[in-house]
């Protein structure tokens, strides 16, 4: 009906989009499409990472160009459809206007300007610079169709697959992960190559490839995006990896909370396999790949390689000593080699672009890029990609965004509860798997959350350590009562019930779990207590004093009612004890013995009046 | 787990359920998990003649159910409430005030026993998870499969009464 | 074959081999909990950690399979603190109590539980023997202890104590005055013989036990009659001179000899003792303060009244304290080789009660000497105690115990006490909750705690509850105690259990326990006395009644 120049329409609907009510705007995009005759692709397509302006909208120009609407309600969605469709004149601009207006009195939903801005540094032209970022794991996320495996082959994929079975040795695909110089992007930072060259040197020839999905750290979600966005790159990895160190089967372990990720990944491998690139005789040889896909079923210490194993064999997740190592006995007793999904991902990149071309990325000893799940409190939240070497501080300023108006940079928290807090004073500290370890965080597997001054480190600490504690499998002495032990102590000193000894026996305790402990999980587990100790002690000391300063710790705040109180009485209404008289047109108090410290008064305070001290 | 808190059983179990799960997922050991999850998505948690079927019928043993379905914090024992509560506890709903969301909704509920995580009407069940992987939305949770961001308590208690009325009560 | 360091010795041994075994080859000892030989590596105590040259951290040594050139440390610092902190760990979570309170309570330790198990199976002259263990006087005492014990009693948090000291009386009245009192076993004799100073309550006892020992014991005392405060200081209506003498002619016909009317520093010097006998036990608190005429009440020397003849300890060439004479707290040895002290002389005014432990453990340290072995007292114990139990835990506790209320006629009343039934007595005796652990004397935790000096109130918070689970005919659970180490589970698994053990949940509150909440006696058909036997804990022990029968 009109002309355009629209290639194509894509709406983010991995569960960040979904939970962000994205599904709406899709059904809105498809429909105004439809209504305004419209005959392009409508796509759902993953992430791209910008996960706090989802739902998001991408108009794609047949020349290419890319606009992106971040936040997009329906309303706003059959707008920008119709847009796409206007004419650029004069007269169309009114009518464009008329027809907002009307759009905006037919809507019961708030306006919110939709601002065009860049989601995708390539294409970085519009307004706000995305900040450094390289994408190899995240190149196609929230570009193709991740139920659609053309897409995934229009783009390069299983290039190298192909290039793999059909021109290399084996031996040559380990080389070549080894020059490159990739490391396990699960945590641990282990070099990729060894560990499938210890694979394939062993004698049993029934081998297993795995993939861990596990991605229990809260507050990461790159696995889980990857994989809803770009399901086909994993199994290309895992095909490479399978290829590499000699197995027929592989199993994807992946969290049973992650329903999406699940289908999607389904529903690739039968795509795959349908395409010959999983299966009997892959690509016309003779090289075989089974892939299955185990759900977990809520254990983080599952993400442990041995626990994991014992998982997919049906048995209680818990880790057993190690050696022997996965690689050498694994499942069901034979050699195992258990990766990271952002592992796989990087390895189809390496095959196609070279060893080099990674390795020329990053630090002396850490190669490639790393995806980290940003979040906190930044003004940018969502999958970044960035080169290893990057600082910390370019990371949250730059890609972040900063903190909030009013609010400083107090430190992140990086590696999750298996790694630390480091203070904003290190900022510029560049993230390689070294130098983060001398922190006494650990680089971890990308969660990487961005703390400011209201926020209480004591209680971070003990945050992960309820975590910790709750997650334990409950084998070993150390991790099993210590972590308990050490919880015991934070939660005294955010009680207020602090003793002064108290500090050096945790600090000792910290210590001996962490050398004692069977697995990585009890391990790590005083990381952030360290960490925080270390940089934080003053915080530690103000606890035992009966002191929060970020005003955090319950026991030791208090709420207070100030004169800018308009006496409208909406606290009151909404205290759920009755601490507040309702008092019409006069300053409220709280009653400090019956209020629980909820905070709903201070929510719903119109006049900001309610202060924690 | 002693034989006074077992729950008491409204209904009697459907075992030929059981044995359509069996003969879909096998017989093994190494089924056990799938096993029990499949049972879980039929009855919504795991009855206990169901486990003890699933052990005649395969080469699962009672320790070994028994352990592998204590083990893992999906697998519940006792039936829910019509719909699942997953409040967010990862680190950036934490930071976000994730506790103030969970204490708020148990009171709005009247569930103040500790040990109880379902309120008096077996409408809701509330679950702390550790990260739904919305972190940008934080604080967030799930009603049975809707995701809401960005709650202060109050409005994560007006969200409840809004699908308790949607679901006439 | 690999060749390995441990504690700067090397060994060849064959691949494959765990540095546990490689040590034992070696004969040297690392402590083990979870691991059992003959099943898989289980790695969840970390007793068994040591030090890997070039190895970050602790590595437990049963998994550890040994490697070319290998260094290892078993005996550093690091390890044995490590060692230290598991056990204080395991132990910060341990509801339970090693010993009945009662007994901690006791100064002398008495196994009250045992005795009392003793009465009601009827068994008098076992019960005897047990209490004559620590009470060499127990008839006497009987009469006049205060009743340290009841004061502790768990059955308090139900109704009242048990009658305790009543028992002990009941039970050595009836045997003193049955055919055939019971008669310790004596050791073969030593050749070496003990000089005992003072024949009160202290000397008596440590005569009593020096000759089980084997060692020829000689009692001086000043007065005409053994007996000393006992005899002098109390009233014969509480303490009825033929109940104390038979017990001293009980002593004495274990071949102690007496030498009445001899006084130390007047008729004979300490070395003249030192010259004829290998070693002496001063319990002469009796004998210097009687002179003072001092006044017994409840059995005990009133305090402020007595005057130590502090010129007469100079004269023996001792350290005077505060109280009386200097002397070792654990293995009451002054400061003179060979000779060592007891009772009142060292404590001060104490009751008979506290003498009698005393005279009992200078004995033992007496014994040590004469051996030539280290002289350390009374081996040393760890004592986990509960604290704040809850309603359930005292349901628990009294599940098997006679609901009755204090029933025994009280011994104020000495000839009601005197009559009272054996079916009284019998039914006081069920009262008895029983809370020593069946373990008390096996469990290689308290044993390890005990070797590594580990205290069980080094952390803090909170604990799993008490459970017991008698259901089973021969063994009881009390999963409370339970370390997670796993051989039950391994045992039942090996030997086919239908059901077996399994663990239950996990982290902090994982539980070993039978599947389905199924009764014990249904899960361990087959293997319930070898997981008796292998539990490392008083998790799972035999029933008392097939531990005292020695089954
Ligand atoms: C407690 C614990 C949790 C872990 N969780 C994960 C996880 O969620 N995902 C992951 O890839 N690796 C996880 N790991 C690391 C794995 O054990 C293993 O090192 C990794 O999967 C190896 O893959 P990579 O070499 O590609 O990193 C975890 C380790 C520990 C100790
Ligand atoms: S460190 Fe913790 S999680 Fe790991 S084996 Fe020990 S108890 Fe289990
Ligand atoms: S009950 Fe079983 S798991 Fe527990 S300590 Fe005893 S043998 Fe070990
Ligand atoms: S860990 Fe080796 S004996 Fe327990």
């Amino acid at each position: 009906m009109s002309d355009h120049n629209v290639k194509e329409i894509r709406v983010g609907l991995a569960t960040c989009g979904i939970a962000s009510g994205g599904r709406p705007v899709h059904e809105a995009v498809h429909e105004a499409a439809r209504r305004h005759g419209l005959h392009v692709p409508v796509k759902a397509v993953g992430c791209s990472g910008l996960c706090h302006q989802e739902p998001i909208v991408e108009v794609v120009s047949t020349d290419g160009r890319r606009q992106v609407f971040g936040g997009v309600r329906p309303a706003e969605a059959r707008r920008i459809v119709r847009d796409c469709v206007t004419p650029r004149g004069m007269v169309g601009k009114a009518m464009a206007w008329a027809g907002r207006m009307a759009d905006l009195l037919l809507s019961d939903e708030a306006w919110v300007s939709v601002k065009p801005f860049a989601a995708h540094p390539e294409s970085a032209t519009e307004a706000g610079q995305a900040g450094e970022q390289k994408l190899i794991v995240l190149e196609n996320c929230g570009q193709i169709d991740p139920l659609c495996i053309d897409e995934y082959l229009a783009r390069g994929g299983y290039a190298a697959l192909r290039r793999c079975v059909a021109d290399m040795t084996p031996q040559q695909v380990i080389d070549a992960v080894t020059q490159s110089g990739l490391r396990g992007r699960g945590g641990g930072g282990y070099p990729t190559g060894l560990k499938w060259a210890t694979a394939r040197s062993q004698q049993d020839s029934t081998r297993y490839v795995v993939c861990n999905a596990d991605e229990g750290d809260p507050g990461a979600f790159m696995d889980r995006l990857v994989l809803e966005s770009d399901p086909q790159r994993v199994i290309e990895g895992m095909a490479i990896a399978a290829y590499a160190i000699g197995a027929a089967e592989g199993y994807i372990y992946i969290r049973a909370e992650y329903p999406l990720a699940v289908r999607v990944l389904r529903e690739a491998i039968a795509q795959a396999e349908r395409a010959g690139y999983l299966g009997q005789g892959i690509l016309g040889t003779g090289f075989s790949l089974r892939l299955h896909v185990m759900e977990g079923a809520g254990a983080f210490v599952c993400g442990e390689e041995t626990a994991l194993m014992a998982s997919i064999m049906g048995r209680r997740g818990m880790p057993r000593f190690r050696p022997p190592y996965p690689a050498e006995s694994g499942l069901w007793g034979k050699p195992t080699s258990v990766n990271n999904v952002e592992t796989f991902a990087c390895v189809p990149w390496i095959v196609r672009h070279g060893s080099a071309a990674f390795a020329a990325i990053g630090t002396e000893r850490s190669k490639g890029t790393k995806v980290f799940a940003l979040a906190g409190r930044i003004r940018r939240g969502g999958l970044i990609e960035v080169p290893m070497g990057t600082t910390i501080r370019d990371v949250v300023e730059n890609i972040g965004g900063g903190m909030h108006e009013g609010r400083r940079f107090k430190a992140v928290q990086i590696g999750g509860p298996s790694g630390g807090c480091i203070p904003a004073s290190m900022a510029d500290l560049p993230i390689d798997y070294e130098a983060l370890t001398r922190t006494g965080a650990i680089m971890g597997s990308g969660g990487l959350v961005v703390l400011d001054d209201s926020d209480c480190m004591v209680d971070i600490a003990r945050f992960f350590l309820e975590f910790t504690e709750k997650e334990s499998c409950g084998k070993c002495t150390f991790c099993r009562v210590g972590t308990r032990r050490m919880l015991d102590i934070l939660e005294r000193l955010c009680d207020g019930k602090g003793h002064p000894e108290d500090l050096d026996d945790l600090e000792m305790l910290c210590d001996q779990v962490r050398h004692t402990s069977l697995c990585g999980l009890g391990r790590t587990a005083p990381n952030p207590v360290l960490t925080t100790l270390r940089y934080f002690r003053d915080e530690y000391e103000a606890h035992l004093q009966g002191r929060c300063p970020a005003r955090k710790c319950k026991a030791l705040i208090a709420y207070r009612v100030t004169d800018t109180c308009i006496g409208c009485t909406r606290c009151a209404q909404r205290c759920p004890v009755q601490a507040i008289q309702p008092t019409p047109y006069e300053q409220h108090t709280i009653d400090a013995e019956k209020c629980i410290r909820c905070g709903m008064c201070k929510a719903g305070c119109p006049a900001d009046a309610i202060v924690v001290e | 787990m002693t034989k006074a808190k077992r729950q008491p059983v409204d209904e009697p179990i459907d075992l030929a359920a059981v044995d359509n799960i069996v003969r879909r997922t096998g017989t093994t050991a190494d089924a056990a998990i799938p096993i029990l999850q499949a049972i879980q998505s039929h009855f919504r948690y795991l009855p206990q003649e169901a486990l003890e079927h699933v052990c005649r019928t395969t080469e699962i043993t009672a320790a070994q159910i028994a352990g592998v379905s204590t083990f893992y914090s999906q697998f519940r024992h006792k039936p829910v409430g019509r719909h699942m509560v997953r409040v967010c506890h990862g680190t950036a709903c934490h930071v976000a005030g994730a506790p103030l969301i969970t204490e708020a909704l148990r009171r709005h509920l009247g569930i103040d026993d500790d040990h109880e995580d379902t309120d008096a009407d077996r409408l809701f069940t509330i679950e702390k998870v550790p990260c739904l992987g919305c972190c940008s939305l934080a604080p967030c949770m799930t009603i049975d499969d809707v995701t809401y961001g960005k709650l202060t308590p109050h409005k994560a208690t007006m969200i409840i009464d809004k699908v308790r009325k949607e679901s006439g009560r | 074959m690999p060749r390995l360091t441990i504690d700067n010795r090397s060994i060849d041994v064959p691949p494959g081999t765990t540095v546990l075994e490689a040590a034992r080859r070696l004969g040297i000892d690392i402590p083990t909990l979870c691991h059992l030989d003959g099943l898989q590596p289980h790695t969840s105590c970390f007793m068994c950690v040591v030090e890997i040259e070039g190895q970050a951290g602790l590595k437990p040594s049963c998994a550890m399979p040994v490697a070319e050139g290998m260094v290892v440390r078993t005996q550093s610092d690091v390890v044995m603190r490590a060692r230290r902190t598991a056990l204080e760990l395991l132990l910060s979570d341990h509801p339970g109590d090693c010993v009945a309170p009662c007994s901690l309570a006791c100064p002398a330790h008495l196994k009250v539980a045992d005795f009392v198990a003793a009465i009601v199976a009827g068994d008098n002259r076992r019960a005897a023997g047990i209490v004559r263990r620590r009470l060499p006087l127990p008839a006497s005492l009987g009469r006049v202890c205060p009743r340290f014990c009841e004061r502790a009693c768990r059955r308090k948090e139900l109704d009242e104590a048990v009658n305790i000291r009543d028992l002990h009386r009941w039970v050595a009245d009836k045997d003193l005055a049955s055919s055939d009192p019971h008669r310790p076993d004596g050791a073969t004799e030593s050749g070496k013989s003990v000089a005992v100073v003072g024949a009160g309550p202290a000397g008596l006892s440590a005569a009593y036990y020096l000759r089980q020992m084997g060692h020829a014991c000689t009692l001086y005392e000043a007065q005409p009659q053994a007996g000393g405060l006992y005899r002098c200081g109390i009233d014969a209506r509480r303490l009825p001179r033929d109940v104390l003498d038979a017990e001293i002619a009980a002593i004495l016909g274990l071949g102690v000899q007496l030498r009445s009317g001899v006084r130390l520093g007047r008729d004979v010097s300490l070395d003249d003792l030192l010259a004829r006998h290998n070693a002496v036990v001063l319990a002469i608190g009796t004998q210097t303060a009687m002179d003072q005429a001092a006044f017994y009440a409840e059995g005990r020397l009133a305090g402020g009244e007595v005057r130590y003849d502090f010129s007469l300890l100079n004269a023996l060439g001792l350290q005077p304290s505060r109280r009386g004479v200097q002397a070792d707290r654990a293995t009451l040895a002054t400061g003179r080789a060979g000779v060592f002290a007891a009772g009142n002389v060292v404590t001060g005014p104490n009751y008979g009660v506290h003498a009698v432990a005393s005279g009992r453990r200078a004995a033992v340290a007496v014994d040590q000497f004469l051996r030539g072995a280290d002289v350390v007292g009374d081996p040393a114990h760890v004592n986990v105690l509960m604290r704040d139990l809850s309603g359930d835990e005292v349901a628990v506790l009294r599940a098997h115990a006679d609901p009755s209320p204090r029933g025994m006629p009280d011994s104020g009343n000495p000839a009601a006490a005197a009559t009272a039934s054996d079916t009284e007595v019998r039914a006081e005796a069920g009262r008895c909750l029983d809370c020593d652990c069946g373990k008390r004397d096996t469990c290689a935790l308290r044993q390890l705690a005990a070797r590594y000096g580990a205290s069980p109130t080094r952390y803090h918070g909170p604990r799993r509850p008490f459970e017991r689970d008698a259901t089973h005919p021969d063994i009881v659970f009390e999963s409370g105690k339970c370390i997670q180490c796993g051989r039950c589970v391994r045992i039942a698994e090996q030997d086919r259990e239908t059901l077996g053990l399994t663990f239950i949940g996990r982290g902090f509150s994982v539980r070993t326990a039978a599947p389905f909440s199924s009764e014990l006696s249904e899960a361990l058909r087959r293997t319930a006395r070898r997981c008796v036997e292998h539990c490392p804990t008083g998790a799972l022990s035999l029933k008392r009644a097939l531990r005292d029968s020695g089954g």
